[in-house]
């Protein structure tokens, strides 16, 4: 890991409040998917910001962040040629069994980020379907992904595009019809991920889930973002930051969490 | 004053950043925080230790102790309100796994301690000496604890207590005393700690705090620390350091050279970083940077000389 200054290479609004931007990369380790990267959009802000890294490519690194809250703000009102402090690469990515030959990725709303750079490993391996839920249409950001060979089954709660409803009835429709992945990763809202832990231990198959919380430093210091998860009969606490943030669904103990990750917006 | 600071550099013989806290010799005055540099080593792949004169460990307990639950952060518009509850891996797997390991970093090492009681505040104290550890920190201040008994540092009969037994369990070595800016009078604690014969006192701990998420209709109560504390650390140090006569290790809200200055100048000996690490991971080299060109541009040969610069007043030497 590495802290540098980074230049933003590019700055996009892609529709209400949700903005794509593309930093320099210099970081000498590569990044997997998964992974994140904290900037630090101020000195007027205390804490160093996380957000899951989107895309890598030798030279740059893209993210998919929400306007949230003060920082996430002042974060929008960066131009390209401004440099941000980033240090990276933070946390353990997604899982990737050489071995698995079909997996399936469920993505909601802005939950998509770390999904979109695994699929770009994924689908040039494995026979990979992508599920992809958000409000509306105008949030399911098609123009990010990339051009490859994969399934795209999209949602949205308005029906404005692909099915209506919550992308899990979508992944389930399927399930039921008798198609079966191998491993599931899946990165969204909260109940999402509670809902796709539940259809993962129905038909057996291993969840990899992506959680948010509020951290602090980032770096596995403060133990501020820690989580109880089960292993074996004992319950273990683990650092969302250094430990996570992908960890096996069956293992979380959601009703713990569920408490928190609802304040994980603000400042 | 300024003249016999000025011969107790010249017999210790300190040059330029070294500085003393009791019998501990720190390479620099920059000191990590307890609890927000872990266990001292894992910044080992992004950090230069060599700007850190002691790194103070996450608060150890005899047993493992799991911390408060979620939500244990909360950040305000200058500050970070935290309720982590002294979650540690306990006394013999920080023995077994830490300690060998945090003694290779460079850095002077200081074990902070707690315990429920006074009888396993002393067995850590034992313990510790029997693993020839240099420094303990006694942390008496924590504001999180979920515990029916009196935060100790807030009664300074309660503090000299605690700290003239665990005196007797860690003899000869290097005891401190980190002290609560809870209480209305932090000088009388703080002499408390001395009399029962602590070789120094780190000031301070967080400032006890609460947060309203509206949102989720709830509160997050905790500890502040940040630069929204640095006010209150600066005149605590103040206060202390003309009430007793032990070097101070000052802290909170230090995020610039310039803070770290501002709290030597009041009279503390060495400075903690704490929550300012997490947002700048440089800043302990910054720190060094800014002390070494204050020596530079007043000539002076050692940062002793800065100690208590502005807050000369009354103190016997």
């Amino acid at each position: 890991m590495e802290i540098l200054s980074l230049k933003i290479l590019r700055m996009q609004s892609l529709g209400p409040d949700h903005y794509w931007m593309e930093l320099e990369n210099r970081f000498k380790k590569a990044f997997s998917p998964g992974q994140f990267l904290t900037l630090r959009p101020s000195p007027h802000i205390f804490l160093r910001r996380p957000f899951s890294v989107a895309s890598a490519s030798k030279t740059s690194l893209g993210i998919l962040f929400r306007k949230v809250g003060a920082a996430t703000t002042i974060l929008t009102e960066k131009n390209p040629g401004q440099e941000i402090s980033a240090l990276g690469p933070l946390g353990r990515g997604f899982p990737i069994d050489p071995e698995i030959k079909q997996s399936w990725l469920v993505a909601g709303g802005t939950g998509v980020a770390p999904l979109l750079f695994l699929l770009e490993r994924l689908m040039k391996i494995q026979k990979v379907s992508f599920f992809y839920g958000a409000g509306c249409q105008p949030l399911l950001f098609r123009d990010l992904f990339p051009q490859g060979k994969y399934r795209l089954f999209l949602a949205t709660d308005d029906g404005s595009c692909g099915i209506a409803g919550p992308v899990t009835a979508l992944v389930e429709k399927q399930l039921q019809s008798g198609e079966k992945p191998e491993v599931i990763y899946s990165s969204g809202p909260l109940p999402m991920l509670q809902a796709m832990n539940t259809l993962g231990l129905k038909y057996k198959i291993p969840v990899y889930v992506s959680l948010e919380i509020r951290m602090a430093c980032g770096l596995g210091l403060c133990l501020g973002c820690v989580i109880p998860l089960h292993q074996g009969s004992s319950i273990i606490l683990k650092r969302v930051c250094h430990d996570g943030p992908i960890f096996l669904a069956r293992e979380v103990l959601w009703k713990e969490i569920t408490t928190f990750t609802r304040i994980s917006n603000g400042l | 004053m300024a003249y016999s600071r000025i011969k107790k550099a010249a017999r210790d013989k300190l040059t330029s950043l070294e500085v003393k806290i009791g019998p501990l010799r720190l390479s620099t005055p920059v000191v990590m925080a307890s609890g927000t540099f872990g266990y001292g080593l894992e910044m080992k792949n992004l950090i230069n230790y060599r700007p850190i004169g002691a790194i103070v460990t996450k608060t150890i307990s005899r047993y493992s102790w799991p911390g408060n639950p979620q939500p244990r952060l909360w950040e305000t518009p200058s500050g970070l309100i935290n309720s982590i509850g002294l979650q540690n891996v306990g006394l013999d797997v920080f023995l077994r796994q830490k300690l060998p390991r945090l003694r290779r970093l460079g850095p002077k090492i200081i074990v902070s301690i707690a315990g429920f009681t006074s009888e396993e505040v002393c067995c850590l104290a034992r313990e510790l000496l029997a693993h020839r550890v240099e420094a303990l920190e006694m942390n008496i201040s924590c504001p999180n604890l979920k515990s029916k008994n009196k935060v100790v540092a807030t009664s300074p009969r309660l503090t000299y207590n605690l700290v003239s037994q665990v005196r007797k369990a860690f003899p000869g070595r290097c005891l401190l005393v980190k002290l609560s800016p809870n209480v209305t009078d932090t000088p009388s604690v703080a002499k408390a700690a001395e009399d029962a014969g602590a070789d120094g006192l780190t000031l301070i701990n967080t400032v006890k705090a609460l947060a309203v998420d509206l949102h989720n209709q709830q509160v997050i109560s905790g500890g502040l620390s940040g630069p929204a504390i640095k006010p209150v650390g600066l005149r605590t140090v103040y206060e202390v350091y003309r009430k007793v006569n032990l070097p101070l290790i000052g802290l909170g809200g230090i995020t610039c050279g310039k803070d770290a200055l501002e709290y030597i100048s009041v009279g503390a000996s060495a400075v903690g970083i704490g929550s300012g690490f997490f947002s700048n991971p440089l800043l302990p080299q910054e720190v060094v940077n800014a002390l070494l060109g204050q020596l530079k541009k007043t000539g002076l040969p050692s940062i002793t000389y800065l100690i208590g610069r502005l807050n000369e007043k009354k103190r016997p030497s």
